[in-house]
């Protein structure tokens, strides 16, 4: 590579840059889930190691707990890498940061929508909206939106996708 | 006393026939369908499926029992004539009642099953109405269904062998959504009925919406002249004639001769691999009974061949007897050797088109022709979107030209050439840079796409050759995806979004910044031909 990277413009990330972010309370929802996860081999194993006075079991106690904590640092970089932008005719929505997907989808495709919001994730403020086209292998999903921010946005996309509605 | 299978082991098909589902509630249901359809006054009367559908849905219940009646009448005239040893003293009356019992255990289970058959066929009804096809079944759950016939995507007239024999044929009925069950089955029908139901349907549906290519095709004069060129140039008619009443105004395209459709078969990938089973399995039998653990190896070799050989039985038992006929709305291909099927594909319906060669067809020439059409789910797409099974090029182009005229107008004809023969950049291709060879040593010799007027143009596949075209305006939606390997070569993958289908048109490993483009400028085509219409 002759050329520095930063120097270029990212060509998987085109025209639209003003990229709207969804809800850092995904975020916090997700570590929760890992954490609550993780927290059962960390405590049985510090426990064990403390009842029983066996250092080594603390140390490997500190694995998960590693674990833990690298998983919230991943889980951090998946959430500020989803975005999506509203074009004037099409929904653009990018996801992940090593295996990086951008979606495009003319609102016009759009079959129906839910707006879906979990227990936990009614508890973190946070809603996910699944939109269902007629194609295989565009299944849009956009998880964390503030309920309001997904009750507009799913107004504004039935909106348009009747505007827009072509059929097949 | 030898009762052959107890008539419980069949019981459930012949109860509840296929579509009615299990009836939980035990309704009282009899006079309420009369009611019902009385109370239909604003809609179209309900029409009824021919009188021989309970004994059709019912014939293997009917064989079954027809079998048992004749084992236990066999039974009982043995013990009879046995019983005429032991009458002298008295065993006769004895030997009889348990054989009365049955028989009229067997006439009462017959009568119950063809009661509801009766009943269950009394209840279903059909009516085209106010822009969609109605449907009601079920004695116990009643059910109701629609489909709006602007959703309507393809009418397939189809035939099983049992129908064949005593005239008759079901109406396959797709609808966009793809989902297994999405669609409307009327079975059955006299052949001329359904022949009518499904022009009513198509002529109905085809009003309410008008496709945007057709009238644009319309506009095209020339490009029916074109048709009409590609006709004259296609020369190898089979004898296999036409299936069952020819369409209207329909020009026959071409008939696959079924040495070709066997051969085709016979060299594709799935035959080969049945060999190689074949081959391979020979050597391990061999080696394990020199080892001594024959079974096991006899039912995994066995196993592996009973699969093969069924997917290729399938295949040839749908694709003999292939021909297509042009239409006006598109075209109509009749194929199948046991169940004759009569599929309409129509002109704005396709989705996607895959031209394709395996590797052992290339001294032959031979090319296969699949289509996405939304309305076959995931159901039997692989039979059912094949619109040329084999065939030659000049095959292949009077099918696209009637399917698709505008994917091959005249100018288009070096494009073509390089899309299913050449690599490299020639002819307006945008190929994947050399260094996708580090993910895809073989397949980035071929892959490329290029963009016409009308569509975008995926050619990929080293041995197994392959050319994905997906109209503009069929562009259901567009992705990029970059893996960390890809992003090291900077190489992307873009995948264009169509409905449920054999063809995926994607392309893997591009260059990152041409996949960019291509995104960008495919989202704007799509666009733009979506609004032109």
């Amino acid at each position: 590579m002759s050329m520095p990277a930063s120097e270029q413009p990212d060509p998987l990330y085109p025209e639209p840059v003003d990229w709207r972010p969804v809800s850092f309370q995904l975020a916090r929802a997700r570590w929760l889930i890992s954490w609550s996860v993780l927290a059962v081999p960390t405590l049985a194993a510090a426990a064990a190691g403390l009842v029983f006075h066996v250092p080594g079991l603390i140390a490997v106690a500190s694995l998960p707990a590693l674990a833990g904590a690298l998983l919230a640092w991943l889980i951090s970089r998946q959430v500020k890498a989803i975005g999506y932008f509203e074009g004037p005719e099409e929904l653009f929505i990018r996801r992940g940061v090593m295996f990086r997907r951008l979606q495009v989808m003319p609102y016009g495709r759009l079959q129906y929508l839910d707006v879906t919001t979990g227990p936990l994730a009614r508890r973190f403020g946070i809603a996910a909206l699944q939109l269902h086209t007629a194609a295989v292998g565009l299944d849009v999903a956009l998880p964390g939106l503030p309920p309001n921010e997904a009750a507009g946005l799913r107004e504004r996309l039935v909106a348009r996708g009747e505007a827009r509605m072509s059929g097949l | 006393m030898s009762l052959a299978p107890p008539p419980d082991g069949i019981a459930p098909v012949g109860g509840v026939p296929p579509d009615e589902g299990p009836g939980s509630g035990a309704r009282p249901a009899p006079p309420t369908g009369r009611a019902a359809r009385g109370g239909q006054a604003d809609g179209a009367p309900w029409r009824r499926l021919h009188p021989l559908t309970p004994v059709l849905r019912a014939w293997l219940v009917l064989l079954g029992l027809l079998a048992i009646l004749a084992q236990t009448t066999l039974d009982g005239l043995a013990e009879r004539l046995d019983g005429e040893d032991a009458a002298a003293d008295g065993g006769w009356t004895q030997a009889l009642p348990p054989w009365t019992v049955l028989v009229a255990a067997g006439s009462v289970f017959v009568l119950a099953v063809a009661g509801y058959a009766v009943l269950a066929w009394h209840v279903t009804g059909f009516r085209v109405a106010d822009g969609a096809v109605e449907m009601k079944t079920g004695v116990l759950m009643r059910r109701r269904r629609q489909m709006r016939l602007d959703r309507l995507q393809s009418v397939d007239v189809v035939r099983p062998l049992t129908a064949r024999l005593v005239g008759l044929a079901q109406l396959e009925l797709g609808s966009a959504g793809g989902g297994s069950d999405s669609g409307l089955t009327i079975s059955f029908l006299r052949l001329a009925e359904a022949a009518a139901v499904r022009r009513e349907l198509l002529a109905r549906s085809g009003t309410r919406r008008e496709g945007p290519s057709s009238s644009a095709i319309a506009a095209r004069g020339d490009v029916m002249g074109q048709v009409d060129e590609a006709l004259t140039g296609v020369t190898d008619f089979g004898d296999a004639g036409p299936v069952g009443g020819a369409a209207e105004g329909a020009v026959p395209l071409f008939a696959v001769p079924p040495g070709r459709t066997l051969a085709s078969v016979m060299l594709s990938g799935w035959a080969v691999g049945l060999v190689a089973t074949i081959v391979s399995g020979a050597v391990l039998l061999v080696v394990s009974a020199a080892n001594g653990s024959l079974l096991s190896t006899v039912l995994a070799v066995g196993g592996g061949l009973w699969g093969g050989a069924a997917i290729i039985r399938r295949r040839l038992m749908s694709e003999l007897n292939f021909s297509a006929q042009a239409t006006a709305d598109g075209v109509v291909v009749r194929h199948g050797l046991t169940e004759l099927v009569s599929q309409t594909v129509r002109r704005e319906r396709i989705q996607a088109v895959e031209v394709s060669q395996p590797l052992l067809w290339r001294h032959w020439g031979w090319w296969r022709v699949r289509v996405n059409v939304a309305g076959y789910g995931t159901q039997g797409t692989e039979l059912r979107s094949v619109v040329l099974p084999v065939g030659t090029f000049g095959q292949v182009a009077s099918v696209l030209w009637s399917l698709t005229p505008t994917l091959v107008r005249p100018q288009d004809e070096a494009m073509w050439r390089a899309a299913t023969l050449g690599r490299g950049p020639e002819n307006g291709f945008t190929v994947a840079p050399r260094r996708a060879r580090w993910l895809d040593p073989w397949g980035w010799r071929r892959l490329g796409y290029a963009v016409t007027p009308f569509a975008l143009v995926v050619r990929k596949g080293l041995w197994v050759r392959r050319v994905q075209v997906v109209p503009h305006e069929r562009t259901q939606g567009i992705s990029v995806e970059q893996g960390p390997w890809q992003s090291r070569f900077r190489l992307a993958s873009v995948r264009i979004a169509s409905t449920v289908g054999p063809v995926v048109p994607e392309l893997p490993h591009l260059d990152v910044n041409d996949a960019g483009v291509l995104l960008r400028d495919q989202a704007i085509r799509a666009r733009m031909d979506r609004g032109s219409h």
